[in-house]
């Protein structure tokens, strides 16, 4: 347990990159909310409607848990200098990638799954994108600077979003129990 | 002269008599009792999207359903049937609540009843008096069986007898909250190629893994269907839904209230081989002129082949169902039991349109059969008196001896304690662009009475009356409005007046 914990990046890195995942993945699912909140108001009460906005914030805490997690793993299991060090900016571009190519799938895989070839380049693509700004950002430290910066802005949005997905998941409890 | 006070023998030999006074008092509780096994099953069998004028039963050139034509060989036949909505949503919670949408107000897909008339269905009016078992196939369906509580003692979940079983809402830890937890996930974290998903990297990866392990069913299981599996959402094979049917009804305690929901003929329509092609050739249906309101704007090609698929998935259907049928006959059902075959709404193909998510209201998307096969009936016999969907509630409480709720709003059925009303107007109506919480304004509304339909559509951009005579031009080709025939005022006056009553709480609101 110690040798994993000696491989997990500074607490300070892990903050700044689960900020920018709690990020990305409340601010998704609130414009998703947002989308639909037309066809919800035709058939759910404000309270309904509520109920619904608290299931998407606590599933959204609960996937950025859970993708955090996922990074700090592979921060551990890899080769140190692949993405422990650094691990602040590499796991931004990570998350920044994942993003695009999620959006990407959510927009053009529709009915059936789609051609291997086509999720082979995607994972080729994704891997590539991740390698070639990572090495960018790596080589040059004006770009490092501004990542940080960024990530220090949006994990402002923590203090926002991790109350509301916490609230989400109290309230979805109680409903599913009472 | 006697003393009028208790002596203690006397007091003694009157206690003697207490338990005597209990045990007749159980015993007449127990004679006032009805007896239970005596009372017939009610087995309500709902195809999905089934419409009537598809049925070779009630004429159509297409043979497509000689199975449920020899099932009606013994019951009752309604052939003016028709459903109060067309689609599923509030056509389904017209069948279980015995309300017209306008009360029960699930008027879009995805909603539920409103909450003051969940509990309102078929479920609870026959709690004191039957068990109950409910299983819905389609999701949306589905959400009213969760809505019916505790007064629903089995509820089979909506998965079971598909090859996948992947909706969130249905898992047991959301059965409290299945209503809210389905607009959660399957109407916006997971949406499943019906637009964005909610969950950033969860919602691709559930749609990554759902499709590959639809591919993989396609390929181990697809090969007798040409088209692809059935599909509600869910893969499923045909024969097993009526396995399913037959193990659901099996395990039946008795009297039992029993409500199946199956998914086909719901499109996608997807024929087994056997069927493919079968209406290739032979009987063409006739071109209609395009509808201002059609959304799809299909042109006559696609339709009639849309229409063609629909009816071999049907026939197809109907040759796995004859399984079902010759079980009730088997098991002994039949013979206590009353079987209610009926629909939801029916579909359309033509004017434009092929299936049933449009604002259009013609006969092939309303009309929807009703078979029922009575233990004490052997016999068929046509009906031809207009029914309604909302019907069916108040006459399933008349045929088990229970009250028939003060707020079903439907009419006996003929044959079964009702009169052959001939002059009854049948209201349908499609709101789904309408809040449930607000006056009806975006709306199609007909009235259909004594073989005419008056149609008002009321749209922003586009509001029109038509009027159809439907002895002579049952296919609704010759609007007579303009005309403006005395009856189709009559028809129309009394159609906005409806239309103004079902307004009147929420206007004042």
């Amino acid at each position: 347990m110690n040798v994993f914990k000696k491989r997990l990046p500074a607490r300070n890195e892990i903050n700044l990159v689960m900020g920018v995942v709690i990020f990305a993945v409340h601010t998704w699912s609130i414009r998703n909310f947002l989308y639909k909140i037309p066809s919800f108001l035709l058939y759910t009460t404000p309270m309904d409607t509520f109920a619904i906005f608290c299931y998407m914030m606590a599933f959204a805490l609960l996937e950025s848990f859970v993708v955090t997690v996922g990074l700090l793993f592979l921060a551990a299991v890899l080769p140190l200098n692949w993405l422990r060090e650094g691990f602040a900016y590499k796991g931004f571009v990570m998350v920044f990638v994942f993003t695009a190519a999620s959006i990407w799938l959510q927009g053009n895989v529709q009915n059936q799954f789609p051609p291997k070839s086509l999720l082979y380049t995607l994972i080729l693509i994704v891997f590539l994108a991740i390698l070639i700004l990572s090495w960018l950002i790596h080589k040059i430290p004006q770009l490092q600077k501004i990542v940080i910066d960024i990530e220090d802005r949006i994990g402002i949005m923590q203090y926002v979003y991790i109350p509301l997905g916490l609230l989400g998941l109290v309230i979805v409890v109680i409903r599913i129990i009472l | 002269m006697t003393s009028n006070k208790l002596s203690r023998r006397d007091f003694l030999k009157l206690s003697s008599l207490a338990p005597l006074a209990w045990a007749t008092k159980s015993l007449i509780s127990w004679l006032d009792q009805p007896d239970l096994s005596a009372q017939p099953n009610i087995i309500i069998l709902v195809f999905d999207a089934l419409s009537a004028n598809h049925l070779s039963l009630y004429g159509y050139p297409r043979e497509t359903t000689p199975n449920i034509d020899r099932f009606a060989e013994n019951a009752l036949v309604f052939h003016n049937h028709y459903s109060t909505a067309s689609f599923t949503v509030p056509g389904t919670a017209s069948l279980l609540t015995g309300t017209y949408p306008w009360t029960h107000r699930a008027l879009s897909l995805g909603a539920g009843i409103t909450p003051a008339n969940e509990e309102n269905q078929i479920f609870s009016a026959l709690a004191s008096s039957h068990t109950s078992l409910g299983y819905a196939q389609n999701k949306y369906a589905d959400i009213f069986l969760y809505q019916a509580g505790d007064y629903l003692q089995t509820h089979i979940r909506n998965g079971q007898y598909n090859l996948q079983d992947n909706l969130v809402y249905s898992r047991p830890i959301f059965k409290k909250d299945a209503r809210i937890a389905f607009s959660s996930f399957e109407d916006n974290i997971f949406q499943l190629g019906l637009g964005y998903d909610g969950s950033l990297f969860g919602g691709p990866l559930y749609r990554l893994g759902t499709y590959y392990e639809r591919l993989r069913s396609q390929n181990a299981f697809g090969e007798n269907y040409p088209r692809g599996l059935p599909d509600s959402t869910e893969l499923f094979i045909l024969n097993d839904l009526v396995d399913g049917a037959i193990e659901m009804l099996s395990g039946l305690k008795t009297p039992a209230l029993t409500y199946l929901h199956f998914f086909p003929p719901h499109d996608p329509y997807r024929p087994e081989e056997a069927f493919f092609g079968k209406f290739k050739k032979g009987w063409q249906p006739e071109k209609k002129p395009i509808h201002p309101l059609a959304e799809g704007k299909k042109s006559f090609g696609e339709s009639n082949s849309s229409r063609r698929f629909y009816d071999e998935y049907l026939a197809s259907w109907d040759f796995h169902v004859s399984r079902l049928f010759e079980y009730l006959r088997t098991s002994g059902l039949l013979d206590n039991s009353y079987v209610i075959i009926t629909s939801d709404h029916g579909e359309l193909f033509e004017r434009g349109e092929t299936g049933h998510m449009t604002p259009l209201i013609f006969e092939p998307l309303i009309h929807v059969p009703l078979i029922i096969s009575s233990p004490e009936n052997k016999t068929r016999k046509d009906i031809h008196t207009y029914t309604s969907s909302v019907d069916i509630l108040p006459t399933v409480a008349r045929l088990t001896a229970n009250p028939i709720p003060a707020w079903a709003e439907g009419e006996l059925l003929p044959e079964l304690g009702g009169m052959h009303n001939s002059s009854r107007g049948i209201f349908t109506m499609d709101a789904k662009g309408n809040s449930a919480f607000e006056p009806l304004k975006k709306i199609s509304m007909s009235l259909t009475r004594e073989n005419y339909r008056i149609t008002y559509y009321r749209y922003s951009g586009y509001e029109n009356f038509e009027f159809y005579n439907l002895t002579d031009d049952l296919e609704e080709l010759h609007d007579l409005y303009p005309l403006k025939p005395k009856l189709a005022l009559d028809m129309k006056a009394e159609l906005l007046q409806k239309l103004a009553d079902v307004n009147r709480p929420y206007n004042q609101k």
